[in-house]
């Protein structure tokens, strides 16, 4: 059970990154001011994981969703919308990029946990 | 029933009670044995607090007497509904833990799940619960509270303007709370990351 509840992880991240990528790319474009266009692409990716969080509530927590969900999207939705406001994106390149990055995040969120997880030292 | 100066506080659990199942199921599929076990460690008489539409009743052995208190009557109701003849040892009751109607020393065991993100004075909260305790009683806690990582905090502090007027808060430190209430801190496990724990205290002799 445990594994799945892992992988189902892995792949509601890669969702919330590229359901952020396809957003960010319907409606910010070039001509858009990059800063501007930087903070709509944040809003955007938190709209996405809010939305994630709506659609997998019943097999993931909140809690788990958010840290990891908040890294990625809000990156994502960035970075995104900077890259467009720069140059002419190569949508598969940056597909590729980003289900990489959501992979990572959340291994890199896992392996955070591992560490933190388990007792914790009282002060007497 | 309360001190609070919004005396309608709990409205929003009241409407919070039509979603609150489907809202937590993530959490009881995810979390529910390691509660059972967590919970398994109260005896005798216990209070569960916030027992909201009772998802956590499953968690108790038939003989326990168990006690469920919330300030929602919505959420009440749905918690009556899961109840069968298996749970005739759990009384359910309407109550603010920041006042609560329990004569002193008389819980041998006190449980909360999720409950002191929502209590609008935790503290307070946490002194009721040490006055209905019998000298040595448990208090077991599943919460979530905020994190110290140095960007999540911050965040869970600003999302917590937003998630408290549907909701719960985000950054509590309840850990902090129990020790400034007078509880002897016992264990403290983190479940993920340092935001979801489980907390053991003991009321002192």
């Amino acid at each position: 059970m445990k594994i799945l509840f892992k992988i189902l992880d892995y792949i509601i991240s890669v969702l919330m990154g590229t359901g952020t990528l396809f957003l960010v790319s319907l409606v910010v474009s070039e001509s858009w001011n990059m800063f501007l266009a930087m903070i709509m692409g944040m809003v955007l990716g938190i709209v996405v994981l809010l939305l994630a969080v709506v659609l997998f509530i019943s097999v993931a927590t909140v809690f788990e969703l958010f840290p990891v969900g908040m890294i990625i999207t809000m990156f994502t939705g960035m970075t995104t919308a900077m890259v467009i406001t720069i140059v002419e994106i190569d949508f598969k390149l940056m597909l590729v990029a980003t289900v990489a990055f959501s992979l990572f995040a959340q291994f890199w969120i896992d392996s955070y946990n591992m560490k933190l997880k388990g007792d914790v030292q009282i002060d007497k | 029933m309360t001190n609070n100066t919004d005396t309608k506080w709990w409205s929003k659990w009241d409407n919070a009670a039509k979603t609150f199942d489907i809202m937590n199921s993530g959490i009881e599929v995810r979390y529910g044995e390691r509660k059972r076990e967590w919970f398994s460690r109260s005896d005798g008489r216990t209070l569960l607090v916030a027992v909201g539409t009772g998802l956590d009743l499953q968690y108790f052995p038939s003989e326990q007497k168990v006690v469920g208190i919330d300030i929602s009557s919505k959420m009440l109701e749905k918690a009556k509904g899961k109840l069968n003849v298996n749970t005739s040892n759990i009384e359910l009751v309407r109550a603010d833990v920041q006042m609560l109607g329990f004569a002193d020393n008389s819980f041998d065991s006190v449980v909360t799940s999720c409950t002191f993100c929502s209590v609008p004075d935790p503290v307070s909260g946490l002194e009721e619960l040490k006055r209905v305790m019998k000298p040595g009683g448990k208090l077991l806690m599943f919460e979530h509270v905020r994190s110290n990582i140095f960007w999540m905090g911050p965040m869970m502090d600003l999302l917590t303007y937003v998630s408290r007027k549907v909701g719960p808060d985000l950054n509590r430190r309840t850990k902090e709370n129990v020790i400034r209430a007078g509880f002897k801190l016992k264990q403290e496990i983190n479940i993920y990351l340092d935001m979801v724990k489980f907390f053991e205290a003991i009321k002192p002799l």
